[in-house]
């Protein structure tokens, strides 16, 4: 089962973050949450064993974007103030328009967008109908 | 003040109007706790982020970015992704059990998925406590909004605002909360923008302001990770997005919904509404510091709210903003969007941890409150519950509304979301599993932040010195109790609605 390859994938990083925080390594908290979150992310996004593809592509960029962002705002020196882009220093301006911004277009948006292909089809609804006797009001 | 004055009143007639409204609907404790599951998406949607976020984004949040800077917007920039993640982990899976289940609650689905009791009563007992943190969370903005206003002392304030909630919650139930939050989640969803670019005026600038601080006060203030350093800036990151799933403020939402297509586009509504809260929190917290790292602010220091400010109670920020650099009209929309937000916000609370009360527990001990039981005792123990609210207002609402709003998220992440967000995704969760992740996720946060509210030497040796969030470090391993403990006991026979509802 796909699922619990996730959920393995979930304790190793879940565990990972645990020694990062208690060893005081942001850097290792920095790798290891993304993919926490992503492999939970995959959990409810899998449909009999699969992942659809706009899901797909939306958390894997969601992990870049995570595990890249936040890195990037790891090994850059804050304590030195040299100039802004786009009206932040540039940590924060990955902050803003990277790990706040972007995450909403690529995958926010693209849940919407690929809900009836990857989510929830009308076959899942009938499929649950026929296995309960429940009729889902559809309005 | 007259003007602002004279547009909150106009705005709370309006609110309560929606909450007489509501009174009327209500007939049945289904229409009460779970606004009669008809609801439309947009209701569920900005119910949703004004669950989410209310008091603790418009006052706490301002307050501790003006005291820790830029680094504190990880508390609120997960909103752009975390509905997602709430919507996808936990959205199908909750409204398909609503179907099959009599579900009201985040307990009752703890009780479907394991058929445990003890699990079941542990989810309620977490979420009664979470709830009343995240209630106190509200008061104690309320409190702040209000007290400069009308010239109250803080605890008044509080005793003032818990009485108007208190009412509110009474006679509307879920109802009243859900239409109010459609309409002041709106209304306050856009003064956010208008607030945001008074900010950008008044501060000469995104640019001109990062400057500033940067040399005025420090450059790691404007920095990424604020004066809070990564380790706990990137804790609250995981936490206020993953840790949604374990939020039953946004989970028992999913029962409301009437049509289950109708969860497309709930996501993204509510992630826009929360990333223009977002842009109200980042504006008015850097402008006000600004102000008064260039000493504009001394000039004014005969304002009850302005002396308070400099006095080191930062959730004050707000109210010098608006009462200083803001239009009055303008200002008041949104004091009386905040005092609004805060009564449907502390509403839907009191209307959940009241389900808990008298749904919950009694059924753990196998006791069924008749449905007119229900909504009797349920208004009862509101009042209950409001007592608690108010000492635990006095006690933490000072020490600032966004780390009581954390306490409370935190709480409800590290004790509910592995049981509620994984379970529900994995058939060989076990109820032991779940009984063990709960126990362990509420209990160690309770113990972390009480040791770190009250100083104690087992966490100023051990756990300050890690620079860490106590809500993640509980979280992390509640996520690794769950799991090992689901390998090591055996997994039980799901029933089969059960599984149609895991196979969906």
């Amino acid at each position: 089962m796909k699922n619990d390859l996730w959920v393995k994938v979930l304790l190793v990083g879940a565990i990972i973050m645990l020694i990062a925080q208690v060893a005081k390594l942001p850097l290792l908290f920095a790798i290891s949450f993304p993919v926490v979150i992503s492999a939970w992310m995959i959990l409810g996004a899998l449909r009999k064993n699969k992942l659809g593809k706009g899901l797909k592509f939306s958390i894997s960029i969601l992990y870049c974007i995570w595990t890249i962002g936040f890195v990037a705002m790891n090994l850059i020196d804050h304590s030195v103030f040299n100039g802004t882009v786009l009206g932040f220093m540039p940590g924060t301006a990955i902050m803003i328009y990277i790990v706040w911004l972007l995450p909403f277009f690529v995958g926010t948006l693209v849940y919407g967008l690929r809900f009836d292909k990857d989510y929830l089809a009308d076959e899942d609804i009938k499929k649950f109908e026929n296995k309960t006797d429940e009729s889902i009001n559809l309005n | 003040m007259g003007v602002i004055i004279g547009v909150i009143i106009f705005y709370m007639c309006i609110v309560l109007g929606i909450g007489y409204w509501a009174m009327k609907k209500t007939k049945s404790s289904s229409d009460f706790f779970v606004a009669g599951k008809q609801l439309g998406i947009l209701a569920v949607a900005l119910a949703s982020f004004s669950a989410a976020i209310s008091g603790f984004v418009f006052v706490g949040g301002p307050g501790l970015e003006y005291k820790l800077g830029i680094g504190t917007l990880w508390l609120t920039f997960p909103t752009s992704i975390s509905f997602m993640m709430a919507w996808l982990i936990l959205g199908k899976k909750m409204r398909f059990l609503a179907e099959v289940r009599d579900c009201m609650t985040v307990s009752d689905a703890i009780y479907a998925r394991y058929e445990s009791k003890g699990a079941s009563f542990l989810a309620a007992i977490a979420s009664l406590v979470g709830l009343i943190l995240y209630l106190a969370t509200q008061i104690s903005a309320f409190a702040f909004i209000l007290s400069p206003i009308f010239g109250w002392s803080f605890k008044t304030a509080v005793l003032i605002g818990m009485g108007i909630v208190l009412a509110y919650s009474v006679a509307g139930g879920m109802l009243a909360g859900v239409y109010t939050d459609v309409f002041q989640g709106s209304i306050m969803a856009v003064a956010s923008i208008f607030v945001f670019a008074y900010t950008l005026l008044h501060g000469g600038g995104m640019s001109n302001m990062t400057s500033t601080l940067a040399q005025n006060v420090a450059p790691e203030f404007v920095g990424p990770f604020g004066l809070v350093g990564p380790g706990l800036a990137m804790g609250w990151f995981f936490c206020l997005s993953i840790g949604i799933v374990g939020q039953p403020h946004i989970a028992h939402k999913f029962y409301m919904i009437k049509d289950i297509k109708k969860l497309k586009w709930g996501p993204t509504i509510a992630a826009v509404a929360g990333m223009l809260g977002g842009l109200l929190w980042l504006g008015v917290g850097l402008v006000v510091r600004y102000k008064t790292s260039i000493g504009a602010l001394d000039a004014l220091s005969s304002q009850e709210a302005v002396k308070q400010l400099l006095a080191g109670n930062s959730d004050y920020a707000i109210a010098v903003f608006l009462n200083n650099y803001t239009p009055k009209i303008l200002a008041g929309i949104i004091y009386a969007g905040i005092a609004s937000a805060v009564m449907s916000t502390a509403d839907s609370f009191i209307n959940l941890a009241s389900a808990a009360i008298v749904r919950d527990i009694p059924k753990v001990f196998n006791k069924r409150l008749k449905a007119n039981q229900e909504l009797k005792y349920g208004r009862f123990a509101v009042v209950i519950l409001s007592v608690l609210t108010v000492v635990i207002s006095f006690v933490f609402g000072k020490s600032g509304v966004a780390i009581l709003g954390a306490f409370g998220w935190g709480t409800f992440a590290a004790a509910l979301a592995p049981a509620l967000g994984i379970g529900l995704n994995w058939k060989r969760a076990t109820k032991e599993a779940a009984f063990s992740s709960i126990l362990v996720g509420l209990s160690l946060n309770l113990i972390l932040e009480i040791g770190s509210k009250t100083g104690a030497a087992f966490y100023t040796k051990l756990f300050k010195p890690l620079g860490i969030y106590n809500g993640t470090f509980s979280l992390v391993i509640s996520i690794i109790i769950f799991i090992v403990v689901s390998y090591l006991t055996s997994q039980s026979k799901l029933k089969d609605d059960m599984l149609a509802v895991m196979d969906a």
